[in-house]
């Protein structure tokens, strides 16, 4: 009996020597997992922003394969594609015919390019090298260093794996349209602290879309043209290859990627059906490297990269027998009887060095930073036909008549402040702005302010208002001697207004409601939709709706996502906004059959879309699409995947600008089907 | 439309739950732990051996097998004392008499079934941990979230029937609920 109290003395004794120093690990411990969540956007609910996180492993299950199938299924946002199959997101309705309202970051490196503001070429990204995507609907967002417009968009690879395994993944996939694709990403930790990630993929299809009549038959280049007009097989096709590499060590990180992208010529780069190898390239190159350190109690971090991308089309641009007018001989028409070829490119390239540097001061986290870019064009190459029409020779016109300004550029400074205060328990109060010069524009003042007030844990408010700019992009300002798109050296910016109010309902730790309600008010919307075809700052709008998205499991047989947009809108002429859905549904459902089978169905539904007020035609409809796809791990490391895209063959179109095509981009009207392998150790 | 209503209502089946990796992964972090905060720790585990059991549905049955090897890898000793993770689903851990349990980490399942559970450990001085903190009401201990920040929530009416002597500093770092 004595000997047992001795025991358990003893024990009681030690456990409360280990407590003192057991607690102090313990503080330390759930202030580093805190710190994780706030850097992997965990406690996103919390944040004073509007965002969903999207986890790879999560959106491969669904049989999601690339990067903008991955974006249909945010709320409010819309994937448009123009007359090239170029891709961008649409965020509730804000200028369908404009890049740049939105921006990508891969891995915190912003990838625009330069010459569109675009990033169609990086949206075609596997899901297997994805780990993570962060979506911000609105201006309001995280990124400081940048001007975001309508929203941001931000890819986190695995590099970001925090973990030190040396973790590797690769898969395989064949499918429809000769759809084949391969890839992986490894994962390397050495004993000095080196972290390496390398992912690298390829992907090539042979897509093709049967078009209607192209621009010709419209008028748009004249009645004596009509008759020239054809319809058939747009090619839609893709080659894409990339490699990256990314190192950390000792506080310095690099990050890199090589892209190159090569698409078919789609409906034309001036809406004339091209040849079925016609295509256009759009490849890209960046390289960043930053040092971090520890400076009187915060972190600051000095960043420098550089970014090369270049957009290059090769094609027929009109069929034989065309009658233009002689740009050399005003009054005068020339038939071009060989047709009308053109090879036509633009080199770009940014330089830019930051500095960024956060730290608490008390209960007020303070961020500050400055951004140097300069965007320049250094090389213009345009080889057409032979103007006099006379030979089908191609002609070095990149001096005479250059399609594009050369030599251009654009330095941007950009200073940025913001701070995050707790004013009690319950609410935080977010205050920031970015103060941007650059060599086109005055002095633009981005303020930015927003509180988040928690009812409770399960019941959270947030208020945002912010404003911000989109500054025009190279092709809106600097192309030249071309019908179908001029540009303008006096455009503004784009500017918007935005309110938003958000309330999010937690049922659970997995489960929530969350309802956003929004007003933008956008100023200097930049469009070329006029007879010259020139690029002006031609309207205001205001943009308002709604947005719901659920995740909840409704039993312990049924987990359900979705979401639901409502977004509508007028410009400045009272007219309704053109090109937008009004009504958005995703919605999904996951189903594990076994432990090893799991199956799952995405439903969505995009509503129609107004045509511009003058423009005769019906509204675009809108569609129903369904995918499926069902998944069988043979253990944990090795998995085989069925997806069926369009189950129900809707016929998926993009809208055509006016006096354009008479009928609309079609994207997909059948059946498809996606056979992968993955694998992981 | 008619179509897709068929085919969700086919969908309408069988189903495992949802579980966030990240929260998995901080519980298995922290659960264990918390046990070393407790002042009674040496006189409940007489054997010297702390027995952890994982409880989840069939259906959660990897999830579950991932979990239990993750405590086992992290947390060998706890306090001085092995620890020993087992694994039981909800309807042997219901049906077996004597559950040899000094903790649970309890996954999602039906709220009845997990009232019945709580009911079966209760007065057992058995540390109980939720995955969902919303389970915490049926009859658990401790629960745990990411909001703001890692946050601990300690249900109170479970504390005091119970009689759990945690000390002082602990619970300057929980939040409880009724």
């Amino acid at each position: 009996m004595v000997f047992k109290k001795l025991i358990l003395s003893l024990a009681a004794l030690t456990v409360l020597n280990a407590q003192n120093s057991d607690l102090a690990d313990f503080r330390t411990l759930i202030k580093d997992i805190s710190s994780q969540a706030d850097a992997s956007h965990e406690n996103i609910f919390y944040k004073p922003y509007i965002m969903s996180v999207y986890k790879g492993e999560d959106l491969e299950k669904l049989g999601i394969s690339r990067l903008y199938e991955a974006l249909e299924l945010i709320p409010g946002l819309d994937v448009y594609s123009d007359n090239l199959d170029m891709k961008t997101a649409i965020f509730r309705g804000s200028n369908p015919l404009a890049y740049g309202q939105t921006k990508l970051f891969i891995d915190g490196v912003l990838v625009n390019d330069v010459f569109v503001d675009q990033y169609s070429n990086y949206l075609y990204m596997p899901i297997e090298l994805i780990k993570r995507i962060e979506i911000i609907r609105g201006p309001g967002g995280k990124s400081d260093k940048y001007a975001i417009y309508a929203g941001a968009i931000y890819v986190y690879t695995n590099f970001e794996n925090r973990k030190k395994c040396d973790c590797f993944k690769a898969f395989a996939k064949k499918g429809s349209n000769s759809l084949l694709s391969a890839g992986f990403y490894k994962n390397f930790f050495f004993q000095n602290g080196l972290k390496l990630y390398l992912d690298a993929y390829f992907q090539r299809d042979e897509r093709y879309e049967k078009s209607g009549y192209d621009a010709l038959a419209s008028g748009m280049y004249g009645e004596a043209n009509k008759k020239l007009s054809s319809k058939g097989e747009a090619p839609l096709w893709i080659r894409d290859y990339s490699i990256s590499l990314n190192a950390k060590y000792k506080g310095f990180t690099l990050k890199s990627r090589l892209l190159y992208f090569k698409h078919g010529a789609a409906f034309g780069l001036s809406y004339i059906l091209p040849k079925k190898d016609d295509y256009y390239t759009q490849p890209s190159k960046y390289l960043q490297l930053s040092k971090e350190f520890g400076v009187g109690g915060g972190s600051l971090q000095l960043s420098a990269g550089l970014k090369y991308d270049s957009f290059k089309y090769e094609g027929q641009i009109a069929p034989k027998g065309l009658v233009y007018p002689d740009i050399e001989n005003p009054g005068n028409y020339v038939v071009y009887k060989y047709g009308f070829y053109g090879i036509y490119e633009s080199r770009q390239r940014s330089r830019y060095a930051s500095l960024d540097y956060n730290r608490r001061f008390g209960r007020n986290c303070i961020r500050f930073g400055y951004i140097y870019t300069k965007d320049e064009t250094y090389d213009v190459k345009t080889y057409t036909t032979d103007r006099s029409g006379n030979s089908a020779d191609l002609v070095d016109y990149s001096d005479a008549l250059p399609f594009f300004k050369n030599g251009v550029s654009r330095e941007v400074n950009r200073f940025y402040i913001s701070d995050e205060y707790p004013i009690n328990d319950r609410f935080t109060l977010y205050i920031g702005a970015g103060v941007e010069n650059n060599s086109h524009e005055d002095l633009i003042f981005d303020p930015k302010i927003s509180v988040v007030y928690e009812y409770d844990s399960g019941n959270i408010f947030k208020f945002l208002i912010s404003r911000s700019h989109r500054n025009p992009s190279w092709q809106e300002l600097f192309t030249i001697n071309n019908t179908t798109r001029v540009g303008n050296e006096d455009l503004e910016p784009e500017k918007v207004t935005a309110y938003e109010a958000n309330y999010i309902k937690k049922f659970s730790v997995d489960d929530y409601l969350q309802f956003t309600l929004f007003y933008l008010k956008n100023q200097n919307v930049i469009t070329n939709i006029n007879p010259e075809r020139k690029f002006y700052n031609s309207t205001s709008q205001k943009n308002y709706g709604f947005e719901v998205e659920l995740k909840r499991s409704i039993s312990s047989s049924l987990q359900f996502y979705g979401n639901y947009s409502y977004i509508s809108g007028e410009c400045g002429c009272d007219k309704k906004i053109a090109n937008i859905s009004n009504h958005l549904v995703k919605a999904y459902l996951l189903h594990q059959i076994t432990p090893n089978l799991d199956g799952s169905v995405i439903y969505y539904h995009i509503g129609k879309k107004n045509r511009f007020y003058f423009d005769p035609r019906k509204p675009l409809s809108g569609y129903d699409r369904v995918d499926l796809a069902l998944n069988y791990s043979f253990n944990p490391e090795f998995e085989a995947q069925l997806a069926v895209k369009n189950l129900f063959e809707s016929k998926i179109k993009q809208p055509s600008i006016p006096n354009s095509y008479l009928e609309d981009y079609p994207q997909m009207s059948e059946r498809e089907f996606v056979f992968s392998l993955r694998w992981r150790f | 439309m008619r179509l897709v209503f068929v085919v969700l209502t086919i969908c309408l089946n069988v189903f495992g739950y949802e579980y966030n990796q990240f929260l998995i992964n901080t519980q298995i972090d922290i659960y264990p732990k918390i046990l070393l905060f407790d002042l009674n720790l040496p006189k409940k585990v007489t054997d010297r051996k702390i027995d952890f059991y994982i409880i989840y549905d069939e259906l959660d049955k990897l999830v579950a097998q991932e979990i239990g090897k993750k405590i086992k890898q992290k947390h060998k000793k706890i306090g001085g004392f092995a620890v020993d993770v087992k694994m039981l689903n909800y309807s042997k851990a219901l049906t077996d008499k004597n559950i040899e349990a000094d903790a649970v980490y309890v996954l999602k399942s039906e709220k009845e079934t997990m009232k019945a559970f709580a009911k079966k450990i209760k007065g057992k001085y058995i540390y109980s941990f939720v995955y969902d903190v919303t389970d915490l009401p049926l009859g658990y201990l401790i629960g745990l979230d990411i909001e703001k920040e890692v946050t601990i929530y300690i249900n109170k009416r479970v504390l005091l029937e119970e009689n759990f002597k945690f000390v002082d500093e602990f619970f300057l770092m929980a939040r409880f609920i009724e």
